[in-house]
């Protein structure tokens, strides 16, 4: 007697087999155990366990049916003469196959155990269930495996501080993540033998959520192995439940290294467009007063001329046209300079000799130094191959020491020292002179414009420090000064990338 | 006789203003300084002669030591000066807006001035004294 005929209907049966991981699988205790109780509360001899594949019953398990085969042991039942079949449901509508028990004699089962059979076959559709989320899988282990992929570093405490859940981005090691739980950061630190500073800051920081019942956030640096800064995004954040109460706290990081990078890229470059914005200014400036103002002293010299009718005082005009002309002539040149300068991009640095190159400046500079009593002392010894373009370090010795030669004191003969300082990578060229200085207080702003004089000097025109430091940073160095008035100044320049490989 | 005060380092355009000033009216006074620190120092030293103080101030702005941005500070700070109704103007070279923006900013300057000073802007003035 067969009570229910199997009725293979469902389209989508195999897939779900499939997807519980239920077709080529090997035997399971699980299944086995229930096909085992099934003899068991009924007495029956025999007992399978068949889903529905397609056209054909597929056995799963079976008990006291000897035969190696499963797939042909649904076929042995039609021999015994009582069978009774229970369908086993999915989600309680699909069905999905039978748990069968048959005997050998005609036998009736009594309501228990009709009943125990039911419940059973009910049991049978809970636990596919539980298989759903991802074949073989709890639901715990679908979740947690989704929360260790994601790229980002989860925490999660209890109301204590205690850990509940670490991901591996959070803790990488299978050990420590596993050692965590149940623990907090002091435990964390004592166990791995770290400063527990970061514990207590940890803790604060989580007193603060807990008390606050909000989210903070904070950015934090790391130095990898490899030596470089790692940035991290924290998050600390609360949850509560229903009634308002604090379930837990849950911790969140991702990495936002390539973000600070291309922050800290974007405000370089405003920092770069700032500063060539005020240079831009300052040029107008220069180009109005320092250019301007000749062409407009020759414009008028040109007009009273023409108006003039003295011979004697049209020669005076004439005269005073000279000087303009030459003024004009030399800012315009240094003008030019300096916008070369700034567009040269890729600099040839030259293996320079510092005194050889300091040399030949004061050659050139020898009746000016002569006429002030100057002398120069030079100690390169700490440094005394610079790696430069050529042209440049004669113009930086050119400008330091005709600057120094124009602003030396009339109370004392002028002495100009020169130094040079090696640090790591870089040199430091030093030029400090006896004159009469510069009042740092009032000027510092001003002191490497263009444009800027700061002394009552005939032809002073300010272009030659802006000149200098246009070449300095041309080249990725800095110059700065320290002076006080009377006291004379002390130039500084600090060149970068100082080694062979420059070149 | 009017006094006119040249704050100016440019010795040329010094020489050619006065030569035109001269040639408008004959009964006028140029006294030329060539940084703003001289032209505050002869200020502070005339305090308290009201007869000496000038009745017309000509400010160039890019000079050495005390450029006129800093004479213009200084010049506000002079106290207990009668120099509330000497008009200033400034007078550069400069073509530059920001500078124009700049002083129209402060109040003791009359009016930013381009150079060159022609004859025809020393009448309005000497006009308006």
């Amino acid at each position: 007697m067969i009570n229910q005929s199997p009725t293979p209907d469902q389209a989508n049966t195999p897939a779900i087999l499939h997807l519980l991981g239920i077709i080529d699988a090997e035997p399971e205790d699980e299944f086995d155990n229930i096909v085992r109780l099934a003899c068991l509360l009924t007495a029956a001899p025999a007992a399978t366990l068949t889903f529905i594949n397609q056209d054909r019953n597929l056995c799963k398990s079976a008990a006291g049916i000897d035969i190696a085969d499963l797939e042909r042991a649904d076929q042995q039942l039609k021999s015994y003469s009582s069978v009774y079949r229970e369908p086993i449901k999915f989600n309680e509508n699909l069905l999905l196959g039978h748990l069968t028990v048959a005997f050998t004699q005609p036998t009736d089962l009594t309501t228990g155990q009709m009943e125990g059979l039911k419940l059973l076959s009910k049991q049978l559709g809970y636990l596919l269930q539980m298989r759903l989320p991802v074949a073989n899988r709890s639901v715990r282990d679908f979740y947690e495996s989704i929360l260790n992929n994601i790229p980002t570093d989860i925490v999660v405490f209890d109301t204590e501080h205690r850990y509940l859940f670490a991901n591996p981005g959070a803790i990488k090691d299978e050990e420590l993540r596993k050692f965590i739980i149940g623990k907090d950061d002091f435990e964390y630190a004592v166990y791995r033998k770290r400063d527990p500073a970061i514990a207590i800051e940890r803790r604060a920081q989580f007193q603060q959520v807990k008390d606050t019942g909000n989210t903070i956030s904070w950015e934090e640096n790391q130095k990898t192995a490899d030596g470089n800064i790692v940035t991290h995004l924290r998050r600390m954040f609360p949850v509560n439940d229903d009634q308002g109460k604090l379930v837990m706290v849950i911790g969140f990081g991702i990495d936002i290294t390539e973000r600070k990078e291309l922050e800290n890229k974007q405000r370089k470059i405003m920092e770069q467009l700032a500063v060539q914005h005020k240079q831009s200014i300052d040029f107008c400036n220069v180009v109005s007063h320092n250019l301007r103002g000749p062409l407009i002293n020759l414009g008028m010299l040109t007009e009273f001329i023409r108006e003039s009718e003295d011979p004697g005082e049209q020669q005076l005009l004439i005269s005073k046209m000279e000087p303009v002309i030459d003024n004009l002539k030399s800012t315009f040149n240094e003008l030019v300079e300096s916008i070369q300068v700034r567009q040269e991009t890729d600099l040839k640095m030259d293996e320079l000799n510092l005194n050889a190159c300091l040399s030949e400046t004061v050659r050139n500079l020898f009746f000016e130094l002569k006429k002030v009593d100057g002398n120069i002392h030079a100690d390169f010894s700490d440094a005394p191959i610079l790696y430069c373009p050529q042209k440049y370090l004669s113009s930086i010795f050119h400008n330091l020491i005709s600057n120094a030669i124009h602003y030396h004191s009339p109370e004392r003969p002028l002495s100009i020292k020169l130094l040079t300082q090696a640090k790591k990578n870089k040199i430091v060229l030093t030029v400090q002179d006896n004159g009469q200085g510069i009042d740092l207080l009032k000027h510092k702003h001003n002191i490497f414009k263009i444009g800027k004089v700061f002394h009552r000097r005939p032809g002073a025109k300010g272009l030659g420090l802006f000149m200098t430091k246009t070449q300095v940073e041309a080249i990725g160095g800095t110059i700065w000064v320290d002076s006080e008035p009377d006291q004379g100044a002390r130039f500084s320049i600090e060149f970068v990338n100082q080694s062979s490989e420059a070149l | 006789m009017k006094k006119f005060m040249l704050i100016d380092d440019d010795e040329i355009f010094v020489f050619l203003t006065k030569k035109t000033i001269l040639k408008v009216s004959a009964d006028v006074a140029v006294q030329v300084f060539a940084d703003g620190q001289q032209a505050i120092s002869h200020l502070q030293d005339i305090a308290g002669n009201s007869e000496l103080l000038p009745d017309v101030i000509f400010l160039d702005l890019n000079m050495p030591v005390m450029d006129g941005w800093e004479f213009l500070d200084e010049y506000q700070k002079l106290d207990g000066f009668p120099l509330d109704g000497v008009p200033l103007y400034i007078v550069s070279s400069s073509i530059s807006p920001y500078e124009m923006d700049r002083s129209a900013g402060i109040p003791v300057v009359t009016e930013f001035i381009i150079k060159p000073l022609v004859k025809e802007k020393f009448l309005e003035i000497l006009e308006n004294l």
